[in-house]
């Protein structure tokens, strides 16, 4: 098993540096390009072409197995397109270690907040038919968003001190994570508290009962004024629902998925691709890897299906949905999105008030965070590349001016995450020469 | 109602010729359209269009507007015509692409145009103060507040206002429509906005009334405008309408616009209405329409037109000043137009409002008699950065956009919530269906 992967996680770079010949290889790079369809996967191109190094980017491919060689990762796939073609397909490691079942091109991850991006898009279908204008008041399709209170602080006796909310948040508010929504994560302020004492986050609680708990609890920021990651998304699923008429499901799946080719991205896993679910892991007290309960892979859609984090995917699934979005809204013929929306969609919309609350160089867009200073990013990003990752680790970035997109997939929470995706970043660019 | 559509079954249908007559029935009758092309010969999806045409059509079916025209070009062509509902409710006259509007402050930007001629011929300059050309203006009193016993307190301008200022709405004057201040309650108490009176007779009142702000200090919509239009007389020494007909209308075949409706074509004037108190439409009496050049014509809101005229306008802009030979303007002067004027200090009184209300203009700067978008995520606008635009009391609007080199104009005749929500909606519908960029 083990020298099997090794050989056919070379593949890629193998191919790229014996053919200066005739392209050979999208067989031999995909062994499973046939079960799950070639149809769908972009075109794959000799690295050069593009102006990428293939010498170069076997330094990517080399940094990916390294980290699952130190057993810092159970495995990893990365995906790399650039001018609308794939050149690099990597996967290293397992997808489960301990049955050994080697990580593929098609191991199905969960994709959490990476689902984000996508009810974004979602939401921004329905702007480009007249549905909603992005100044207009969120109240004015969730009434029980009119008159929220916002938890200004503490009183002497450890009281929660409320005022009334100066206005509703607007839709690009909340589409940018600054309408002053909490999440109800780990984080340990009141107001969060009080999302997790009421189950607000319950993907078996219908959406509706979601926004009815929201509706009767506080804010933690006055609208506009501060970035706070927030269950901002999942209202935006509601959203989606209240003003298609459809449900949120069934619009991603017949006006995103099945348009794309997204063949594997799905708020549950069906029992039969369940043998390509990878497993979660974290690191224990000696830093080997170990298991993480991240609860059971569903198999059937949950009542409350959370646009901000409910997602199962693919890595090429996923790099589908970004060359649409770099593509300037289309692919293959199929058009989601004008580029104007997706140009706004990577546009800053937080105050100058809000911006500095966001990270340094980040400002955040309609569900993207956006890089409008890469020098205080510390990042090699060009400007205005937009990105974000998932919960267990998954990332991507789409970097317009470089006309380049990566897809990295992992299942892990910890250090690595950060470790292997500032990695990635530095391997990427290293090789694009041209 | 059929031939609404009929520019996009001409769009779909002809891969080959074009048929402008059958989109324009009435092309005989004016004798200048723009050119016109298949939505997809200019990057414009014309099944995308399909939403902007079903877009105008439900706000008439639900019965939020009578009617609706809108024209949309894009690289000097017109890729979507589209006229919906009824010129005229009651009498159940049919909305027309030649139907007559009352543009109100889209005057402006045509003001605004012919002052711009006089400065390229070197008739003023934009730093000059105001008063070099109205004496009267010189020495301008400015109301800062009221007193304990609530009578107003006033100061001496600290200088007159300039003309960039002055084309700016950042000069202080007011503008004596509903606005509550003490200034505004001047002009209506003098009747300074009448177009049954001269424009040296507005220009002497206002050389006798306070300022609301300190020149520079604050954008306030003003009468800056029917200023304008004054000077305009004192520099080129014609009548401010002569000039207008003579160097604007006249050579951009803009044969509708005026400051009267001429009673042949009064059969094509569409009637204004607002929101009514059931849900529905109501009619509004907003005076007679005028058959006769006024005593005082106004710069600022006095003409009638059509959408086509209106684009003609509208795409000499976008082309930089010239449109099918005849230039009117150097591209520089009319980037000039589009640039904003308005200090950091004055830029947050646009704002003073706050989100939503009327006034409200985040994210906006203001050129020279044109708003212009400066930061599009904080207008809430899918505009780029640099557009350019202004709009009419009774709803009319028009954006002109020289990122996407496309000019958008919209005519209806309603006042009330559905204006700001047809012009919104079309901003959203308009550059869904730009798919080239």
């Amino acid at each position: 098993m083990r020298s099997n992967l090794k050989l056919w996680r070379y593949a890629p770079v193998i191919v790229t540096l014996a053919a200066a010949v005739a392209w050979a290889g999208t067989a031999s790079v995909e062994p499973v390009a046939a079960e799950r369809g070639a149809a769908l996967d972009l075109e794959t191109v000799d690295p050069a072409e593009v102006g990428i190094s293939a010498e170069r980017l076997e330094r990517l491919d080399a940094g990916m197995q390294r980290m699952v060689d130190e057993g810092k990762l159970a495995g990893v796939v990365t995906l790399l397109a650039r001018h609308g073609k794939l050149v690099f397909a990597d996967v290293v490691g397992e997808q489960n270690v301990e049955t050994g079942v080697p990580m593929t091109r098609d191991s199905i991850f969960r994709i959490y907040s990476m689902s984000k991006p996508i009810t974004g898009v979602a939401l921004m279908m329905l702007y480009e038919e007249g549905a909603f204008r992005l100044n207009d008041p969120v109240s004015k399709y969730i009434p029980g968003f009119a008159n929220l209170k916002v938890h200004v602080g503490d009183t002497a006796g450890g009281s929660p001190k409320l005022e009334d909310a100066n206005r509703s948040m607007t839709m690009a508010e909340l589409m940018s994570h600054s309408g002053g929504l909490g999440y109800g994560l780990g984080a340990a302020n009141h107001v969060d508290r009080l999302y997790r004492e009421h189950g607000v986050l319950n993907a078996d609680a219908s959406l509706e009962t979601m926004i009815d708990k929201l509706s009767g609890l506080p804010l933690l920021a006055q609208p506009g004024t501060r970035w706070y990651y927030s269950i901002g998304v999942d209202v935006q699923g509601y959203l989606v629902e209240q003003l298609s008429g459809m449900p949120f499901p069934e619009f991603l799946q017949e006006r995103v998925f099945d348009p794309l080719g997204m063949v594997d991205t799905a708020f549950y896993v069906p029992e039969d691709k369940l043998d390509r679910v990878a497993l979660i892991y974290g690191a224990d007290e000696n830093s080997h890897l170990e298991e993480a309960d991240m609860g059971r892979t569903r198999t059937s859609m949950p009542a409350g299906p959370s646009g901000g984090g409910g997602l199962w995917g693919t890595a090429d699934d996923y790099l589908r949905f970004t060359q649409m979005l770099l593509n300037g809204g289309e692919l293959d013929g199929v058009r989601l999105l004008a580029p104007r929306t997706v140009e706004m969609m990577r546009t800053n919309y937080l105050s100058a008030e809000a911006l500095p609350t966001m990270r340094a160089g980040t400002g955040f867009g309609l569900d993207f965070a956006v890089v409008h200073d890469p020098a205080a990013a510390r990042e090699p990003y060009a400007t205005g590349s937009y990105f974000w990752g998932g919960a267990a680790g998954t990332w991507f970035w789409i970097d317009p001016v470089t006309d380049l997109t990566f897809v990295g997939m992992i299942q892990h929470l910890g250090a690595s995450v950060q470790e292997v995706q500032g990695l990635s970043r530095n391997l990427v660019y290293q090789a694009v020469v041209e | 109602m059929r031939w609404r559509c009929m520019p996009l079954v001409v769009a779909l249908v002809a891969a080959v010729a074009l048929g402008v007559l059958s989109v324009e029935p009435m092309a005989a009758a004016r004798a200048a359209d723009l050119e016109t092309a298949s939505p997809s010969e200019v990057g414009v999806s014309a099944e995308r269009l399909e939403r902007l045409d079903a877009g105008m059509q439900r706000l008439v079916d639900e019965g939020k507007l009578a009617g609706v025209v809108t024209l949309l070009a894009r690289h000097g062509k017109v890729v979507f015509v589209d006229a919906v509902g009824k010129q005229d409710v009651s009498a159940g006259t049919p909305m027309a692409r030649d139907t007559i509007f009352r543009i109100y402050s889209m005057t402006k930007p045509i003001t605004g145009v012919a002052m711009m001629m006089l400065h390229e011929e070197g008739k003023f300059r934009l730093g000059e103060p105001v008063s070099k050309y109205i004496p009267g203006f010189a020495n301008l009193k400015v109301h800062v507040g009221d007193r304990a016993d609530g009578s107003p307190r006033l100061e001496d301008a600290d200088r007159s206002m300039t003309m960039a200022e002055l084309m700016s709405h950042t000069g202080g004057l007011g503008y004596g429509l509903g606005a509550s201040n003490h200034v505004d309650r001047l002009y209506r108490e003098h009747g300074v906005l009448n177009a049954d009176a001269t424009l040296g007779s507005m220009v002497d009142k206002l050389s006798n009334l306070p300022l609301l702000a300190q020149p520079g200090t604050r954008w306030f919509y003003s009468v800056g405008v029917d200023v304008q239009g004054y000077l305009i007389e004192q520099l080129s020494g014609q009548p401010f309408a002569e000039f207008l007909e003579e160097r604007i209308f006249e050579p951009l075949g803009m044969v509708d616009t005026a400051f009267y409706v001429p009673e042949a074509k009064l059969d094509r004037v569409a009637g204004i209405y607002r929101d009514g108190e059931d849900g529905g439409l109501a009619e509004t009496d907003m005076g007679p329409t005028r058959t006769s050049m006024p005593a005082g014509p106004s710069g600022g809101g006095g003409l009638w037109g059509t959408a086509d005229d209106y684009l003609r306008f509208a795409q000499m802009m976008l082309n930089g000043g010239e449109l099918d030979g005849v230039r009117l303007l150097s591209p520089r002067t009319v980037e000039l137009m589009q640039t904003n004027y308005v200090t950091d200090e004055a830029r947050r009184t646009m704002v003073a409002g706050g989100a939503g209300h009327w006034s409200s203009m985040p994210g906006q700067g203001f050129g020279l008699d044109f708003a212009v978008a400066l930061d599009p995520a904080a207008t809430g606008e899918p505009y780029p950065k640099g557009v350019y635009y202004w709009g009419g009391a009774a709803g009319t609007w028009f954006w002109i956009d020289p990122v996407t080199d496309l000019t958008f104009v919209g005519m209806i005749q309603h006042l009330g919530p559905a204006a700001a929500h047809v012009q919104g909606i079309s901003r959203n519908l308009v550059y869904q269906a730009v798919v080239e960029p």
